[in-house]
């Protein structure tokens, strides 16, 4: 018995090395070391001193900077209410999908990965700009339509282009885009383990579909409206591509602040600290998350 | 060893302006390009031309100017279709803005493509930048290095380069191989009236970008 054990932690160990010296050296290190310089302090150009400073940690929780994690925070929760409305009809068709066709529509929710998302944000903003695909579809009809007037002697005025690049929809537009499959598939994952004989039965003694499907399927589902509200939130809060490239002059969200820092503005303490302080905030949300869930087990147990 | 040379001013759309926009007024205080306006993110850029407009100098300038640009770009920012990340050439071509805070060079190279489009230098003077490929101390191969200097400096592989970067030469092998419409050109070889208004800004230390960088990001927020 000792024997065999001993041997599965040996094949346990070579098993979980790779990953786990993958992590340490390429995610924990570094993330170790901007830890690190969010305690220092600009010597030169090219030299920071790690002195223990809360300096930059201060500068940070200026009104200016709060006011912009604040707004992300805004742009996040808005995309993920979006991403909430639109993808739980999306996995209830899912769930209730054939087999056969399951396995299609499943593909299709992973197919956008397979583009790399700088890519699909260019695809977004040919598809949005002034000239773009929708404007240029919109015109065409727009211009047949005041052909037909003309007819009758009333052509229409020229058409006015949609403003749909370069503003904060555009940005909440981008997100939604990307971020919609990570709410679908938590969410399908806990409604396709939804045991079907209970909507019988709420069916059966009498509750309306909408009655349902308000106190027996939400409920059953919260494990996973939880999870997909979290990976949606979370990445959305530190969302950079998106405001950077469909952005106007008033989006600015606070992975854009961080990233001059590095870049820039050249003060990567500052930038450090401010990463972590969105880091310590999501750690509380996560800690806040996992109180709340304990809680509720503890009731169902009780 | 200098590369080459370029100035910012204001590319823009001739059908869509009334005259020439010579002034940063133009894109900097006031609503008559409202909406079709795109600024250059880029914060000591933001900044140094700025102050320009309000008869400042590029270098050191007072606390009291920059509070000043940052409260110009503020009441602009709802005329501003976009703060651009140097792609305000593109922008402009695509149709997106009519007018735009942009480089020479890269305007010169959608005008290539649109002849709708020009470049000016604005009255107020504009801010000069130079381009150069350096040798760290301590490189590794410096040999390669020289080597790859040699090559740009070569008065073929030099036209070939500012045939497509558009941007001026100060290689003068070079501009002896250039067509007259590169040589003659305005935009590319702003007047010399012109370029006695522009000037170089100096590096002024980290805690000035920090402070640029913190009146940006005021702007972006506001």
């Amino acid at each position: 018995m000792d024997e065999s054990w001993r041997k599965a932690k040996a094949v346990f160990a070579a098993l979980s090395a790779p990953p786990v010296i993958w992590l340490a050296v390429f995610f924990l290190a570094p993330l170790a070391i901007i830890w690190g310089y969010s305690f220092g302090n600009n010597k030169s150009l090219t030299e920071i001193a790690v002195d223990g400073t809360f300096a930059n940690y201060i500068h940070a929780i200026k009104p200016l900077y709060m006011g912009i994690i604040f707004k992300s925070f805004g742009f996040a929760l808005i995309t993920t209410a979006l991403c909430l409305v639109v993808g739980f009809p999306v996995a209830i068709a899912l769930t209730f999908a054939s087999q056969r066709s399951k396995a299609w529509l499943l593909l299709l929710i992973m197919l956008p990965f397979w583009t790399n998302l700088l890519i699909r944000t260019y695809a977004l903003m040919a598809v949005l700009r002034t000239e773009g695909y929708i404007n240029l579809i919109l015109a065409f009809f727009y211009n047949a339509l005041s052909r037909l007037t003309a007819l009758t002697g009333h052509p229409l005025a020229a058409f006015q282009p949609l403003e749909l690049l370069h503003n904060n929809f555009a940005v909440v537009f981008g997100l939604v885009y990307v971020q919609l499959p990570f709410m679908v598939l938590p969410l399908y994952a806990a409604l396709d383990r939804l045991d079907r004989s209970l909507l019988e039965a709420s069916l059966d003694l009498g509750a309306g579909h909408l009655t349902t499907f308000a106190r027996v399927v939400i409920p059953l589902a919260v494990p996973g409206i939880i999870s997909g509200v979290l990976v949606t939130l979370i990445p959305s809060v530190g969302a950079y591509l998106t405001p950077d490239l469909l952005g106007g002059p008033s989006s600015q969200m606070i992975a854009n602040v961080i990233e001059r820092q590095f870049k820039t503005a050249n003060d990567w303490p500052f930038g450090a600290a401010l990463s972590f302080l969105l880091m310590y905030m999501t750690f509380l949300a996560l800690a806040v998350q996992a109180i709340v869930s304990r809680g509720r087990r503890g009731r169902r147990e009780a | 060893m200098p590369y080459t040379w370029l100035v910012l001013g204001i590319g823009y759309r001739k059908s869509k302006m009334d005259g020439v926009p010579d002034s940063w007024k133009w894109v900097m205080d006031s609503d008559r390009y409202a909406g079709r306006i795109g600024v250059f993110s880029e914060a000591d850029d933001m900044i140094e031309l700025g102050a320009k407009y309000l008869g400042h100098s590029v270098r050191q300038i007072p606390p009291a100017v920059i509070d000043q640009v940052a409260d110009m770009y503020i009441r602009q920012k709802p005329y501003i279709k976009i703060f651009h990340h140097d792609e305000g050439q593109d922008l402009l071509l695509s149709g997106d803005i009519d007018i735009v805070m942009e480089y020479n060079g890269d305007i010169a190279q959608v005008m290539a493509e649109d002849p709708d489009l020009d470049f000016v230098v604005p009255r107020e003077g504009s801010l000069l930048n130079s381009d150069c490929l350096c040798i760290p101390t301590g490189a590794p191969r410096p040999d390669n290095a020289h080597r790859f200097i040699n090559f740009v400096l070569d008065g073929r592989n030099g036209a070939e380069i500012y045939e497509t970067i558009k941007y001026p030469t100060p290689n003068a092998a070079a501009l002896a191989l250039m067509p007259a419409d590169y040589r003659d050109s305005p935009v590319i070889f702003p007047p010399a009236d012109v370029m006695a208004r522009c000037e170089y800004a100096d590096f002024e230390g980290l805690d000035r970008a920090h402070l640029f960088d913190e009146t940006v990001t005021r702007i972006f927020a506001a």
